[in-house]
């Protein structure tokens, strides 16, 4: 950010106040001319003021958007159009018309809250949510690198983004000027020698420094780590000087320190002199160093002022008329609180005993007359000393972190606040599995490497006011502010698959050092202790699965606590369901049966069971589970190995019982004898959901109890379904993105005449972390429907082009495949956007093609072809998708400037065995050729599609046949097979 | 096309003026001179002779493209360049601004932070 920008934003925070301050008036006016109108019964008046109160939603919905208040803004704009179509309308309203009308006023009325709880609301009024990304994204600096060894870039690329820094990478000296203009960059890492007796280099920093008028550090990594090349490197301007080969921790040390915030926070002085001239002085002088400063010329209110105003440093003369100095401070410091404080003596007394009698009660001694330069310079150290002081005590010496007490005490000032406003907090307790091995493995050295490395990963995933703690050994917690359990998931997701990458860098190529993570939020629990409690015991459970997992404390634990734990005396293993159908306490929720011999599991799978809507029995012992055989069960979730009794004979139990609950096997065996096992099921007319594989994929248990809640059979029933079992929201999409939880799979394309492969189709894949694989159609619906549609397609965009290079294909005519969407073509400037990526990952323009459907075609034609017009110019292919779904007239197509067609799966799966389909294929394959288009059959399933489409003269084909869509590791192994093939 | 210096603005709404001139002035470094209407502007621009134009759409009175008509029939403001500024930018609008002979349009609401980069792309293109 430049400091004309930052100046400006601070300019703006200020116009943002001042104009939220004026909208209460701006709405009442709306609303009364609005309640006029209602009331009016003369129509001519009516719409004098109908006219009025559209200019009044007008000027509103000008300007409101400016200043950040975008849900007042849209709100404004409906309000205006609905004025508009009243006066366009001619008649008195009518009560429906009014009832609209009231509505749309009150839902402007609503977006705006005249009393936020917080200033911040004022500055952004945009919800929380969307704050959070904000803030953590503020967080993160743009880090410029300048490197020609494209495997050290890639490395500190993908390394530093892991720690949520943005990375520029450049290859050239001479590009350097224009990406500093351009990113404005926190830190600079060059690539460079300096050797003895060349000078080429230092120049060359000196150059930059000079002729970009940059000041932010520059951190050299250099083969020469001597006195002289360090010379020449500092006489350059560099500030840090890294000798080859780097660690990825060393280069984030130094940038965490370069680029750690200032604590801006304004020092607060308590000045305690009975002259008023020389209190106005001292103030005058402090303040205009913009500290904040209290006077004080009574000093029996000392104590009171300084339990209020809390100074970081007590200023007091020597002499004041009914007491001295010294004794002033001898009552302040009797309280134990105020032992810490810094206080410093003015005084016109040159006695030296004196001063060094009062030197040993306080920590400085200043003689009047005092010069103003030195006055500011001894306060503002002495409060940087005492403030980095109490940070120390504050603070876990390894990591930085806040320690045990500091993060209770915040905690609970946290809770206490929550409850007070009504937000929810979510308090994560993470832990790093098997430490101790890593310790034994690795030493102790290596260990402290791994927790500092999670401690920087967290705080580069959380806001400022988030707070980050270590509480133990190899146990962190954080608490997440205004956070429900979902975004706290989503949070910690992040942070443990950074963790795993990250650790992997400190520990080389051995086994991945994982972490598991139990959250429980508030006010679900209310108590710092119950929260803590509740962390804990999902942490355990997440721990006896084997770790590596994130698990929340279950909604319904603490109600069913009691009658669901598994009693030591396995006879009654029945009895909780009965207690639950006549406590009635639970009586809508499902009924669920866990048998496993391992009661760990059973405790892991328990929560996930009972969120999604299935009060839950735990047993271990098969032979018990036949004896006490009940039919009106729901769901058995079914261990295939136990010692007793193996799991095959259960199924075939309740084959015999014609047992109708939905069953779910899971084994630690391979997917074959799961397979085996569903089939023999099956064979027995049971109702077998899914075969998971131990350690479990919390993803497809949630899904596989999803569906199993579905199909059970008093459906409806139950009104419990968990919070999870909904599709994701537009929030939970939109973490997703800036968490780069989207990955981009490539599915090959392959010209048929020569089988080689000539093209690789980007796809975007959402695994949610609770809800598994996200279905695209309806994520991308989501992302169109709520203004994400533009940042999801250059996400993908960048990745796709990123990739490009990395593919390491040698064809020259292999391109990539983007699908965009009509939504993109709302934004006018859409095609510059994706020239400018394109050509700044370093492809061109002829190695993309741009793939949109048939059916979003058909709206406003003008925009479109204007749109794919430019496209072709800037030289990109167009392909039109789904061919033969959509109702577009030949004129049509010939009049659009597209390259290629691509045949809908739905016609080719078909087109082997279903003569219609058949006829659709061939006769779209030969309308393309005589438009002079190339054409691409989706959706190959089988040798006998492919032959088909050969014989038809279909030029290329995608589909499950040649490969199925495949994340970018994997595609690159495919590429390298299939070219030996 | 020379520097970009001198913008005129126009619009009815003082919250909408403050910002463009804070914007333009505070990032793009610009000297900005804002009116309320079209009656003024016509009346001062001439003498002041900016090098751009930034005009509100729809104001109370006389409007965007009516001010523009009038503008351009006075030879000393003629071949100012003008950018329009509306709330309702929809493609066919965007056309019928640019066929009036507008330079650009910029819809509202905008980010005040990109403003004067916006403006400057258009300058560019010139």
């Amino acid at each position: 950010m430049t400091r004309e920008t930052q100046i400006f934003r601070e300019k703006l925070a200020a116009l943002k106040i001042a104009y939220a301050s004026g909208l209460n008036e701006k709405l009442t006016d709306i609303k009364a001319t609005a309640d006029q109108i209602i009331t009016n019964d003369s129509h001519s008046d009516s719409k004098a003021l109908l006219i009025d109160l559209r200019a009044q939603a007008h000027k509103l919905a000008g300007s409101a958007g400016i200043y950040g208040f975008f849900d007042l803004g849209n709100a404004a704009r409906n309000l205006e159009s609905k004025c508009q179509s009243f006066i366009e309308q001619n008649s008195c309203l009518s009560t429906a018309d009014s009832n609209a009308f009231i509505k749309l006023v009150d839902s402007l009325l609503h977006c705006y809250d005249p009393e936020p709880t917080e200033q911040q609301n004022v500055l952004s009024p945009v919800s929380r949510e969307i704050d959070w990304h904000e803030e953590v994204q503020a967080n993160n600096h743009t880090i410029l690198v300048v490197e020609d060894d494209p495997d050290l870039s890639e490395h500190l690329e993908i390394g530093l983004g892991t720690f949520g820094y943005r990375v520029k990478i450049i290859n050239d000296l001479d590009k350097m000027k224009a990406a500093i203009d351009a990113i404005q960059p926190s830190a600079i890492i060059l690539d460079l020698e300096f050797e003895v007796g060349r000078t080429a280099s230092a120049e060359t920093v000196q150059r930059i420094r000079l002729s970009s008028g940059i000041d932010c550090p520059i951190i050299v990594l250099t083969i020469h780590g001597d006195f002289n090349a360090r010379l020449a490197a500092v006489r350059a301007g560099c500030d840090y000087f890294l000798i080859k080969p780097v660690t990825l921790n060393e280069i984030i040390q130094v940038l965490e320190k370069l680029t750690k915030p200032i604590n801006i926070e304004p020092k607060r002085i308590l000045i305690i002199d009975d002259d008023p001239d020389m209190l106005a002085f001292i103030s005058n002088t402090l303040q205009s160093s913009a500290m904040i400063v209290e006077c004080l010329s009574d000093p029996s209110l000392a104590i009171e002022t300084i339990s209020i105003f809390h100074p970081e440093l007590i200023l007091i003369d020597m002499q004041l008329s009914d007491c001295t100095g010294i004794e002033v401070a001898m009552i302040i410091r009797q309280k134990i609180e105020n032992v810490g404080i810094p206080i410093v003596f003015l005084s016109n007394e040159m006695d030296q005993g004196i001063q060094y009698e009062s030197i040993s009660g306080a920590n400085e001694f200043l003689v009047k007359p005092i010069q103003p330069g030195y006055l500011i310079s001894v306060v503002q150290s002495r409060i940087e000393r005492f403030r980095m002081l109490e940070g120390n005590d504050a603070r876990d010496s390894l990591t930085g972190l806040y320690n045990h007490a500091t993060t209770w005490r915040l905690f609970e000032t946290v809770l206490s606040r929550a409850s007070r406003i009504g937000i929810q907090v979510s308090f994560a307790i993470l832990d790093i599995d098997g430490f101790k091995s890593v310790n034994n493995a690795y030493g102790h050295s290596v260990g402290d490497n791994v927790l500092k490395a999670l401690a920087r990963v967290m705080i580069h995933r959380v806001r400022n006011s988030d707070i980050v703690g270590r509480i133990g050994g190899e146990e962190f917690c954080i608490v997440l502010i205004g956070t429900n359990i979902e975004q706290a998931f989503l949070i910690v997701e992040t942070i443990r698959l950074a963790f795993i990458e990250v650790s992997q860098s400190i520990v080389g190529s051995g086994l991945p050092i994982t972490l598991s993570c139990g959250i429980a939020t508030f006010p679900r629990y209310l108590s710092a202790r119950d929260l803590n409690e509740a962390a804990i015991r999902a942490l355990n459970e997440a721990k006896a699965i084997g770790g590596d997992k994130i698990n929340s404390a279950s909604p319904m634990q603490s109600k069913l606590n009691n009658v669901q734990d598994l009693p030591t005396n396995e006879k009654n293993s029945h009895l909780p369901l009965a207690e639950l159908d006549q406590s009635g306490e639970v009586e809508s929720v499902k009924h669920a049966v866990v048998l496993d011999d391992d009661l760990m599991v059973g405790r892991f799978l328990k929560p996930f069971v009972e969120n999604a809507g299935f009060g839950v029995q735990l047993m271990t012992d098969p032979i018990k589970f036949l004896e006490a055989y009940r039919a009106d069960v729901d769901l058995i979730i079914l261990d295939l190995h136990m010692p007793a009794m193996d799991g095959v004979e259960v199924l075939r139990f309740l084959g015999e019982k014609r047992n109708n609950a939905a069953i779910i096997v899971i084994s630690i065996f391979g997917h074959d004898v799961l397979a085996a096992a569903k089939s023999l099921a099956e064979k027995h007319d049971l109702n077998v959901i899914a075969a998971l594989h131990k350690p479990l994929d919390q993803g497809e248990l949630i899904g596989a109890l999803r569906m199993a809640y579905a199909v059970s059979k008093n459906y409806g029933h139950g009104s419990a379904l968990a919070e999870y079992s909904e599709m994701p929201s537009t929030d939970e999409l939109s973490v997703a993105m800036n968490n780069k939880m989207l990955r981009v799979y490539y599915q090959p394309k392959v010209k048929l005449a020569s089988s080689v492969v000539v093209g690789a189709e980007a796809l975007v894949r959402w695994k949610h972390p609770l809800k598994g694989f996200i279905d695209p159609e309806y994520f991308v619906a989501l992302a169109e429907q709520n203004g994400l549609i533009d940042d999801l397609t250059y996400f993908v965009l960048q990745e796709a082009c990123t990739s490009f290079k990395r593919f390491n294909i040698k064809n020259r005519n292999f391109k990539i495949v983007i699908n965009i969407s009509a939504r993109n073509f709302d934004d006018l400037s859409f095609p510059d956007k994706v020239a400018n990526i394109v050509s700044a990952a370093g492809i061109s323009a002829s190695d993309v093609i741009l793939e949109l459907t048939e059916t979003s075609l058909s709206n406003e034609v003008g925009r479109v072809i204007e749109i794919l017009t430019r496209m072709r110019l800037k030289g990109f292919k167009l392909s039109i998708d789904d061919f033969g779904t959509g109702h577009s007239s030949l004129t049509r197509l010939h009049d659009l400037p597209f390259n290629e067609l691509k045949i809908d799966q739905s016609f080719v799966s078909r087109a082997h065995c279903e003569p219609a389909a058949r006829v659709i294929v061939k006769n779209t394959i030969s309308l393309a050729k005589s438009l002079g288009l190339e054409t691409v059959a989706e959706g190959a399933e089988k040798q006998e599609d492919i032959d088909m489409l050969r014989e038809l003269g279909c030029g290329f084909v995608q589909g499950y046949f040649i490969a199925k869509p495949l994340p970018l590791s994997e595609f690159k192994d495919w590429v390298k097979h299939s070219m030996k093939a | 096309m020379a520097m970009l210096k001198r913008i005129v603005h126009v619009d009815d709404e003082p919250d909408i003026r403050e910002i463009v001139k804070m914007s333009l002035e505070a990032i793009g470094g610009y000297s900005v001179e804002s009116f309320c209407s079209g009656q003024e502007i016509l009346e001062k621009t001439a003498s002041l002779a900016p090098d751009l134009i930034l005009m509100d759409v729809m104001m109370p009175g006389m409007d965007g493209p009516t001010t523009f008509r009038e503008l351009r029939r006075q030879p000393e403001t003629a071949n100012i360049p003008v950018i329009f500024m509306s709330a309702k930018v929809q493609a066919h609008e965007i056309e019928q601004y640019l066929n009036l002979g507008g330079v650009g349009v910029i819809s509202k609401p905008f980010d005040p932070v990109s403003l004067p980069k916006a403006i400057e792309e258009i300058w560019e293109k010139l």
